[in-house]
């Protein structure tokens, strides 16, 4: 029964609407209690029911016929509703789920009552007059109204629940059991009614104890005798209700106070909030785009009918390539418009549409490449990856992400090619990349400064010992290996390139400990770029002590330890107090034991630099945290906070600031 | 070299057709090269003049860019629905070549 979305607070088991009535300090067990009598009253008056069915249908006449014109006012905006009609509605929500069996078995009685209650406004005379006859116009309407939209449903109920309020003495249960559409198009309206913070009216009429309809109470003002209902209005000074005629006379005085209470969101603002979401998400930071974007993008979506890019600048030649790739429009056609004789740089991001030959004809197309990036080349074969060895006489960079058909002999034939040329090298997901590609590579490229290795099904201790033949890396990237990499060979490997490593990336090497840390912290004097993400088992100590007294290193500009959940305040300490003055960006996501403690001791420093920090699913973050951050850090531009339900919308943020991932953001 | 850059006042943009465009200077600064180019230090003589010619742009080209310059004066810092703009798909390429050029 969770109808109420959007509460801060996640906590157990509880049911949102359960966790909602708690924080407003409601009490369940009275509204149950209040809600158990009445089904017994229910039980008990059905008995009595046949009996007294005809002095029912007069009482109800009469009530209904008094009601008829308030109702008809209500009916196009719900406004004159009292507290008690809301307080009931949810009320009824909770019988209803409990109650269907019931419900079904009065199927029957329904049939009778229909006509006094289904009929809009005026079912009074009528009621009075023939039962037969208006059954069937009732029958015959109902027909005509398949579809009903919401908010019809939603007043048609109400003007039901009136009804049933007025005849409750007599009457035991709503004469129409509702279809399963319309009790959900019905939890949707009180769900969006809550959602908008319309939950004044379920407090007060609660604190006011109000009296129930169908009771009989005495008029505040004029003092005279009648049955409450649901519209019944209170009076002035709040402590009585109104009989229907006081009741009109004052509504007629006061109608500005009726008309303001549901101020629902339109659908163009929501539609806004959900673009803007949108936006945040894609990274589309800046408001108005640049003349050259958005030529690029009319220039992408008509790219099929372009016969050739001409000289449009580098860049723009790879945001024409991001676009493309993005919208998966890369394949053999398309890409050779970026085959320009003089290109030093091209850079395809989804190549998973371009066949090998035409992957082969950049080799015979842009024999001065020097640097070549290929993501997601599946297609790749063995034949292409010879032309780029043989062919590409300046290529120094080569990236080829996803090319699992080369084979391995392919790879050794290649460097061999190439030979010291080659200064840069990546390669991921493949099971074709082993020891022995790793050897030649080591034996050929002495040169070689970055080395990338992504999710390589059989890279080993082996591999990684091989590395340490190759003294000049300045960026070596292993990620989330598919066999074991333990802490020995990287310790090896950092003792021989460490000292020239500015970029070191470890992410999802789960084998790795602390000892590592103590590797890095004796070697790395240059490191820029630290990525330990999802090393899991690393402690706070080996943080800490990475951190404490880290001379040789004036301090890292990128460091993420995302998941590495070892993490506690005190290294959370050390790291702001070693790299705090240069750090651009950083992340702790998953660090659950970083409280407010670490916040607290963040006010103390500056960040000066800082401008991306990823703080998702740490709990402590709250909106004062958010606040207090981006007072040390005046160049945070992207704050991402996935899973931080303490957040809210109350938050002060900055103009030009990006908080990515609040839970009211999205939930729109 | 520091910037003296007068904002105030109006210049005069002129394709090699000769179709002149008078728009606020504010507006068309949105281009970093012609901002560069009023820099009365840098010593340009569109400074003095409060006129550019643009040879290699011919004037449905200039006025497309023209628009593209109020349009961005406008919307700039606005945070409701921002209207597309809406660029011809034949000029699309025409344009980004300038509007690398004009650094915009």
């Amino acid at each position: 029964m969770s109808r109420r979305t959007g509460v801060s607070h996640v906590s157990g088991p509880n049911s949102a609407l359960t966790e909602f009535l708690r924080e407003k300090g409601i009490d369940t067990s009275r509204i149950q209690a209040a809600h158990g009598a009445s089904i017994r009253a229910r039980n008990i008056e059905n008995n009595r029911r046949i009996v007294e069915a005809s002095l029912a249908e007069a009482a109800a006449a009469a009530a209904a016929a008094a009601a008829g014109d308030e109702d008809a006012g209500d009916e196009d905006e719900e406004v004159g509703e009292s507290s008690a009609t809301a307080t009931r509605r949810r009320k009824k929500k909770v019988v209803k789920d409990d109650d269907e069996d019931e419900l079904m078995l009065d199927a029957e009685d329904e049939e009778e009552e229909q006509p006094v209650k289904s009929k809009r406004g005026r079912p009074s005379r009528q009621a009075a007059t023939t039962g037969i006859k208006l059954k069937v116009a009732a029958d015959t309407k109902k027909r005509k109204r398949p579809s009903i939209n919401y908010v019809q449903d939603d007043t048609e109920s109400e003007f039901e629940e009136d009804e049933e309020e007025e005849e409750v003495p007599v009457r035991t249960t709503r004469n129409r059991k509702p279809t399963k559409a319309q009790l959900k198009k019905k939890k949707e309206a009180e769900r969006k009614m809550m959602e908008e913070g319309d939950t004044s009216d379920f407090e007060d009429s609660l604190a006011a104890n109000a009296p129930v309809p169908g009771q009989i109470a005495f008029c505040a003002e004029c003092n005279c005798r009648f049955t409450v209902t649901a519209y019944s209005q209170a009076s002035e000074d709040g402590d009585g209700l109104l009989c229907h005629p006081c009741g009109n006379k004052k509504k007629k005085s006061a109608p500005a106070q009726t008309t303001v209470r549901r101020g629902k969101q339109t659908p163009a603002a929501r539609a806004n909030k959900k673009s803007t979401a949108r936006a945040l998400l894609d990274g589309d930071t800046s408001g108005i785009k640049s003349l050259q974007d958005m030529c690029i993008d009319v220039i992408a979506k008509h790219i099929d009918d372009v016969e050739t890019l001409g000289y449009i600048g580098s860049h723009n030649l790879d945001k024409i390539s991001q676009i493309l790739c993005k919208n998966r429009r890369l394949n053999d056609q398309t890409i050779k418009l970026f085959f320009e004789p003089a290109e030093h740089v091209l850079r395809f991001y989804d190549c998973s549409k371009v066949s090998s030959n035409s992957l082969r004809e950049i080799g015979a197309f842009v024999p001065t490449l020097r640097r070549l990036y290929l993501f997601w080349c599946g297609r790749m074969n063995d034949e292409c990856l010879d032309y780029y060895g043989t062919q590409l006489k300046q290529l120094e960079s080569l990236e080829l992400y996803g090319a699992f058909n080369v084979t391995e002999e392919c790879y050794v034939r290649f460097f061999k090619n190439i030979g010291s040329r080659l200064k840069e090298f990546g390669v991921s997901d493949t099971s074709r990349f082993k020891a022995a590609a790793v050897e030649a590579l080591v034996d050929n490229c002495p040169e070689l400064e970055v080395l990338r290795l992504r999710t390589l099904t059989h890279l080993n201790d082996e591999c990684v010992r091989l590395l340490t033949g190759l003294p000049n890396l300045k960026v070596l990237e292993i990620t989330e290996p598919q066999e074991s990499v333990t802490d020995g060979p990287i310790i090896d490997v950092l003792n021989t390139c460490g000292p020239g490593l500015s970029e070191l990336t470890l992410y999802g090497c789960r084998d790795l400990t602390d000892e590592t840390l103590n590797a890095i912290h004796n070697s790395c004097g240059r490191l820029d770029i630290l990525n330990l993400g999802e090393v899991e088992l690393l402690t706070n100590d080996g943080i800490s002590q990475l951190f404490t007294e880290w001379t040789q290193n004036y301090g890292l500009k990128e460091l993420n330890l995302k998941c590495c959940l070892g993490l506690q305040n005190s290294g959370f300490a050390r790291i702001i107090d070693h790299s705090g003055r240069l750090l651009e960006k950083l992340s702790i996501n998953k660090c659950k034991d970083i409280n407010s403690d670490a916040w607290t001791f963040l006010q103390e420093f500056k960040l000066p630099r800082l401008e991306e920090m990823d703080v998702s699913f740490v709990r402590s973050v709250d909106d004062e945290v958010v606040e207090e951050t981006l007072k040390v850090a005046p160049e945070l531009s992207i704050l991402r906070v996935w899973g931080c339900s303490k957040l809210t919308q109350a938050c002060k943020l900055r103009e030009g600031f990006h908080l990515i991932g609040r839970e009211s953001d999205i939930l729109a | 070299m520091s910037e003296v850059i007068d904002e105030e006042g109006s210049l005069t943009l002129v394709s090699n057709d000769g179709f002149q465009f008078v728009l606020p200077k504010k507006c068309a600064f949105a281009s970093k090269t012609i901002r560069n180019m009023f820099n009365k230090n840098s010593g340009y003589i569109e400074a003095k003049e409060n006129c550019v010619k643009f040879e290699e742009m011919r004037g449905a080209v200039l006025e497309k860019v023209c628009e593209y310059f109020i349009y961005k004066y406008k919307y700039s810092g606005y945070n409701g629905q921002v209207p597309e703009f809406q660029i011809p798909a034949e000029m699309g390429l025409e344009i980004l070549t300038i509007a690398d050029f004009l650094e915009t």
